[in-house]
C-alpha cells in the first residue's frame, strides 16, 4: 500500500513539474508575453499608457 | 487588483485559513508541556482535503475563467494535468481514509503525515503559479474590452 501511495506520489510530482516548468519556461523566455498580448516589439508602452488610451 | 493582492487573498483564504485548527491544534499540544510531534497532528486525512479543495478550486477558476484559452493547447493539456493530479491526491485521500476507518491497510502515521505535507505543497505550488497566469490571462481579457 505504501509503495502504491509512494507511486501516486510520484506522478503528483511529475505533474506538479511538468505544469511548474512550462509556465516558468513561458515567463522566463517572455512567450508569455505573446499569447496575452502584454508586449509586443511595436508598443512598449507601459502598462499603465496602454489603460490610459483604452 | 494587484497579482500581489489576489496571490495575498488566495494564501490567506485557501492555505492559511483551513490550516488554521492545525495550528491551534499544534499550540494546545505545546501549552500541554508535551513535545509537539507533527506525525501525530497532520498524520490524519486533513492536508488531503486541503489539497483537493486547493486543486478543485484552481481547476473551476480555469474552466470559468473569461480568458479565452481555446487556441492554446498547451494550457488545455496543463488544465487537463491538474485534474489528473486532482484525481491521484483523491485517490490517496481514499486509501488514507479507508487504512482509518475501514480496514487497517498497516500504514504508519509518519508515512501518511509525510506524505500529506508532500502532496500539500506540491498540489499549492500547481495552484499558485497557475492562479497568477489566470491572473495576467484575466487582466488581459479585461483590458481589451474595456
Amino acid at each position: 500500500m505504501e509503495a502504491l501511495m509512494l507511486f501516486g506520489l510520484f506522478i503528483l510530482f511529475l505533474c506538479t513539474l511538468t505544469i511548474v516548468s512550462t509556465l516558468a519556461y513561458d515567463v522566463l523566455t517572455g512567450r508569455i508575453k505573446r499569447i496575452y498580448g502584454i508586449a509586443n516589439k511595436n508598443n512598449q508602452a507601459p502598462l499603465v499608457e496602454q489603460r490610459q488610451d483604452a | 487588483m494587484k497579482v500581489t493582492t489576489k496571490v495575498r487573498r488566495w494564501a490567506i483564504f485557501s492555505i492559511v485559513v483551513p490550516l488554521l485548527p492545525m495550528m491551534f491544534a499544534g499550540l494546545l499540544k505545546l501549552g500541554q508541556g508535551s513535545g509537539l510531534d507533527y506525525h501525530g497532528l497532520l498524520g490524519g486525512t486533513e492536508l488531503y482535503i486541503l489539497s483537493v479543495t486547493v486543486l478543485a478550486s484552481t481547476k473551476n477558476d480555469l474552466d470559468n475563467s473569461e480568458a479565452d484559452f481555446s487556441t492554446f493547447r498547451v494550457y488545455n493539456a496543463l488544465n487537463e494535468l491538474l485534474f489528473i493530479s486532482m484525481i491521484v491526491i483523491v485517490m490517496l485521500f481514499a486509501a488514507v481514509y479507508v487504512n482509518e476507518h475501514v480496514q487497517d491497510f498497516g500504514l504508519q502515521k509518519s508515512f501518511i503525515a509525510d506524505a500529506g505535507i508532500t502532496s500539500g505543497v506540491l498540489s499549492s505550488l500547481t495552484c499558485l503559479s497557475l492562479q497568477a497566469i489566470l491572473f495576467v490571462a484575466e487582466n488581459k481579457e479585461n483590458r481589451s474590452t474595456t
